[in-house]
């Protein structure tokens, strides 16, 4: 047992030193399983977001609320509601039902008719939030049920994941497998020299695998896991606001690793069985020709039958290996550069939105009106470009609360969008239309026939419910009920549709903070105003604050009026209508704050700097890729001249020059450009708004012109491969005149 | 057994160059005793370096056969050969061959890692390499960190660590000049004395092959005694 252990400890070390001392090829494979990890997660928190976020992901912060089902007016479908990040509700009209008998119990297969955007969501939705509004959830076979009443059970029909994992693990597989080839194909070359010393000094097959397989994974423990996680968390990092989680993106890794083991060491053992069928000395042979372009045999194999006849297109084999730096390091430039241009180009156009407004005046809503009407109205008179809510103290809430939904013993209620300032309610639009307002709830109580005592209602926590046709259909709340209030507790209440960046994000993370509140049904009122309205509750000022423990402040409207509009006409109308609807105090504030806009040129003029940095610095080695390129060629070119080459030839050869190059830049660039482009637009609209949060202006996403993108492209290469052959000649012509001046002299 | 720890009887190894055969070896012979210190000279491309490796089992020849210690090797395979080499021969390269990765003293080790050799089997007599090579002061150097001569001791220490039978360097003064090529030389004789080795050098330095016991030329592929 000891000298096991012995034996096993000293291979190990023997790996770990020999890996440990090749840091670059470390920072290599680091850098490769980083970039790949990392570019993994995204596509599977984008895929994730886009079919089903089957995995519970970002969303399950609460930013989704399944908030409404129930039958349509026409009991023809179901109806199923639920409140997005971006604010409103959206409902879905079923496309529609089977119904059937399960254990006695009707039950309804219900396919929801969802469009790509809701979808993403929309079981996560159910998931988490059906048990808090309905009590019951449940998934069996492909399906996701959700029981909904005692009466009634809700089965969603979902997409089968089985095909979906499988697709991904082969994805995953895949990917691996091919980067492992391209590394080991590459590192095996690289290795053929120590593999011919191993054989020398009598590593047989099994002890070859063995040190192989011990270096792969001294290699993979330090640089795999590492660049998982980083890659996760960068992930991670980078799509707050798909339907990634960290936890997805290591569970990702972790179906990746068995791949990437798997793909190692069957690539190792196939390196080991390789080498060990090659002589040593061929293998030794390989280390003193590793500084040739290529090796004479290697090139011999292709060209040997054309040899001489297209010898201007073949010598270009021998340089593939400078070729292809050549175009890699082009590729990185050019990537950097539409990075750089795409960033700038964002900021930019965040810098021309923010400042294409006039003056900005302030509406304080001192007399309890509906805001949103305020606004709209605002909004209609000419000269106005933008009207936005504003809070006057940072500490300021509103509340707004919606529906809905009950099991059997409580009955549970949320209500949307009320002010508390406002004397009555401001629900959305679906609501609204079943809304009655404060005053006639409150007169109900007095004037019509009630079912149960009325004489025990005392306010606050009591409440009474119209019989309408929606109490009647779906909630059936009878006198006794416990009917639980989901108060939410937000500064907006609702996610502007322009919002982006921090803005979208911190609207969404304030959005869904709420509290809840019991209150029991202490009557339902028969003879509601309109039989057809749907469900209504509304909310005492006292009960928001004893719930919240805020006091509900007054709300001000932010009104900025277009640089050309003309500001005395526009200001008159402002004027009029707040004296019409008796809105509150008009207050000029002055010109667009200038602190956005400096801010947003600050970052463009960063980024741009930053963008041409990168450029600067993947200049040197693409400067130095063409140098040493050239170089040899040149080498070959003036060793053809002096060997009585004729013109032609050396302009053969620089013919070919330009197309091979041109291709081989295109084949590698092309693909990276457009991965900057999108990259840089995750940068700005994810990663930014994530690390500089405070000052962050609003970032629109940008993406490059197409055709610029081609011109510069086509334009940058053909430059530089022609500034390459007139470097070219220049250098043949400077070779030419010292060996002339050596022959001379010797 | 046979009296020669040696033997290599009509070797032939020749190349395809295009259209050409080239004959590296044609149909050479060599018969090294037990102990003896043979040096191969010759032209460049006479074919020396190939016939050395094909002696040492590094190479596999097209025809004629290489029997050392009594050992057919070309009735091994590849990973018998490989054991075969790892334990009864040892090689010294004209450009030393030193891992760059690893140190002087972790390169003399490469052969015990390979042949999976207890540590304490070889940590008495890599004491003494070491202390009779000079290389006290350069075991936890890298390569790069060496002179030419300093690798070459490397190198001969890890040649002689597996303590073999037979050992076979090729041009080992190639790369040096004449104090180091002279004191490499002076290191090859006091070790074949302290651990009575074979020796089969192939070298261009006629210093060297004067002090060799036997000295063989060998001319467009043939091995003629000198």
């Amino acid at each position: 047992m000891e000298r096991i252990l012995s034996a096993v400890k000293r291979n190990i070390s023997f790996a770990a030193n020999r890996v440990f001392r090749g840091a670059r090829e470390f920072a290599c494979f680091f850098a490769a399983l980083f970039i790949i990890q990392t570019a993994l997660c995204l596509v599977a928190f984008s895929y994730d977001s886009t079919l089903v976020s089957r995995s519970g992901g970002r969303t399950e912060d609460k930013e989704w609320h399944l908030c409404y089902v129930g039958l349509n007016s026409s009991q023809k479908s179901f109806l199923v509601g639920y409140r997005p990040p971006r604010g409103g509700m959206d409902v879905f009209d079923t496309a529609f039902y089977d119904k059937r008998t399960v254990d006695g119990e009707e039950v309804y297969d219900i396919y929801l008719r969802f469009t790509e955007r809701d979808l993403i969501h929309a079981r996560e939705v159910l998931a988490s939030n059906a048990e808090r509004y309905l009590g019951a959830f449940g998934e069996q076979g492909g399906y996701v049920s959700v029981r909904y009443s005692p009466e009634y059970r809700l089965y969603v029909k979902w997409k089968e994941t089985a095909p979906v994992a499988v697709g991904g693990f082969a994805a995953a597989f895949g990917v691996s497998l091919l980067f492992l080839a391209i590394l080991y194909g590459i590192r095996t070359r690289q290795e053929r020299f120590v593999f011919g010393v191993y054989i020398s000094w009598g590593a047989d097959t099994r002890r070859l695998a063995l040190s192989s397989g011990l270096e792969l994974a001294v290699c993979a423990a330090v640089t795999y896991l590492p660049a998982a996680v980083c890659g996760a968390l960068l992930a991670y990092y980078c799509s707050s606001l798909a339907g990634g989680t960290f936890y997805l993106a290591l569970r990702l890794a972790l179906l990746v690793l068995p791949c990437v083991c798997l793909a190692s060491f069957g690539a190792a053992y196939l390196r080991t069985r390789a080498m060990s069928l090659v002589q040593p000395t061929e293998l030794l042979a390989a280390k003193e020709s590793a500084d040739l372009a290529s090796s004479p045999r290697r090139s011999s194999l292709g060209v040997r039958n054309a040899f001489p006849k297209n010898y201007e297109l073949l010598s270009l084999w021998r340089f593939r290996k400078f070729i292809l730096s050549t175009g890699v390091s082009f590729a990185l430039c050019a990537a950097a550069f539409f990075f750089a241009v795409t960033c700038a180009g964002a900021l930019e156009k965040s810098r021309d939105y923010m400042s294409e407004y006039g003056s900005e005046y302030v509406l304080v809503l001192e007399n309890g009106e509906d805001h949103e009407i305020a606004v709209k109205g605002l909004k209609d008179i000419k000269g106005v470009a933008h009207v936005s809510e504003t809070v006057p103290e940072q500490d300021a809430r509103y509340y707004s609360h919606l529906i809905s939904m009950e099991s059997s013993s409580v009955k549970k209620v949320g209500i949307a969008a009320a002010n508390p300032y406002l004397d009555g309610h401001s629900l959305t639009d679906y609501f609204r239309l079943c809304a009655c307002d404060a005053a006639t709830a409150a007169s109900l109580a007095d004037i019509y026939t009630v079912e149960g005592d009325i004489t025990t209602f005392s306010g606050g926590y009591d409440v009474i419910v119209g019989e309408t046709a929606e109490n009647d259909r779906a909630f059936r709340f009878r006198p006794g009920d416990k009917l639980t209030l989901w108060i939410y507790v937000n500064s907006r209440g609702t996610v502007e549709e322009g919002s982006t960046g921090v803005y979208k994000i911190s609207q969404m993370a304030e959005q869904y903070i709420y509290k809840t509140v019991e209150l029991n049904v202490v009557a339902v009122v028969k003879d509601a105003p309109s039989p057809n309205a749907g469900f209504a509750l509304y909310v005492s000022d006292e009960l928001f604050s004893q719930v919240t423990g805020e006091i509900p402040v007054h709300n001000s409207l932010s009104i900025s009026l277009a640089e050309n509009a003309e500001e005395l006409n526009t200001v008159q109308n402002i004027r009029l209508l707040n004296d019409a609807w008796d809105l509150g105090t008009l207050e000029y504030v002055g010109e667009q704050t200038q602190n956005a806009e400096n801010s947003a040129e600050g970052w463009a003029e960063m980024l741009i700097c930053a963008g041409f940095t990168l450029i600067a610095i993947s200049l040197l080695p693409l400067a130095y890729s063409l140098a040493l390129f050239y170089r040899k060629r040149a080498g070959e070119m003036s060793v053809l001249r002096a060997m009585f080459a004729p013109n032609s030839s050396i302009v053969k050869m620089h013919i070919w020059d330009i197309p091979v190059f041109f291709g081989v830049c295109a084949a590698v660039t092309l693909p990276l450009c457009f991965a900057s482009v999108w990259g840089a637009s995750v940068f700005c609209d994810r990663v930014l708004p994530n690390i500089f949060f405070a000052d962050m202006p609003i970032i629109s996403q940008s993406k490059a012109d197409p055709m610029l993108f081609v011109i510069i492209f086509v334009a940058a290469l053909l430059c530089i491969s022609l500034a390459c052959s007139v470097m070219c000649l220049i250098a043949v012509r400077e070779e030419k005149t010292e060996r002339n001046k050596k022959l001379y002299t010797e | 057994m046979s009296e020669y720890i040696l033997e290599a009887v009509d070797v032939i190894k020749h190349y395809k160059q295009y259209d050409q055969v080239v004959y590296a070896c044609n149909r050479a012979k060599l018969k090294v005793r037990d102990g003896e210190f043979v040096a191969i000279v010759g032209a460049s491309g006479s074919g020396k370096s190939t016939f050395l490796h094909i002696c040492a089992g590094l190479m596999r020849p097209n025809d004629g056969k290489v029997i050392v210690r009594g050992t057919d090797l070309s009735k091994l395979n590849a990973d018998a050969l490989a054991r075969f080499r790892g334990n009864n021969i040892g090689i010294v390269f004209q450009n030393h061959n030193l891992i760059p990765q690893l140190t002087a003293l972790e390169n003399i080790l490469v052969p015990t890692v390979m042949c999976g050799r207890e540590d304490h089997t070889y940590e008495e007599h890599l004491k003494k390499l070491v202390s009779s090579l000079g290389l006290k002061d350069r075991l936890h150097h890298l390569p790069s960190e060496l002179s030419g001569g300093q690798q070459q001791r490397v190198a001969l220490a890890r040649a002689l660590i597996n303590r073999p039978q037979v050992l076979f360097a090729d041009e080992p003064t190639g790369n040096l000049d004449r104090q180091n090529s002279e004191e490499v030389l002076r290191l090859f004789t006091e070790t074949k004395k302290l651990l009575g080795q074979t020796l089969v050098v192939v070298t261009h330095d006629m210093t060297v092959a004067d002090s060799a016991d036997r000295v063989v030329e060998m001319r467009d592929g043939v091995l003629y005694e000198l």
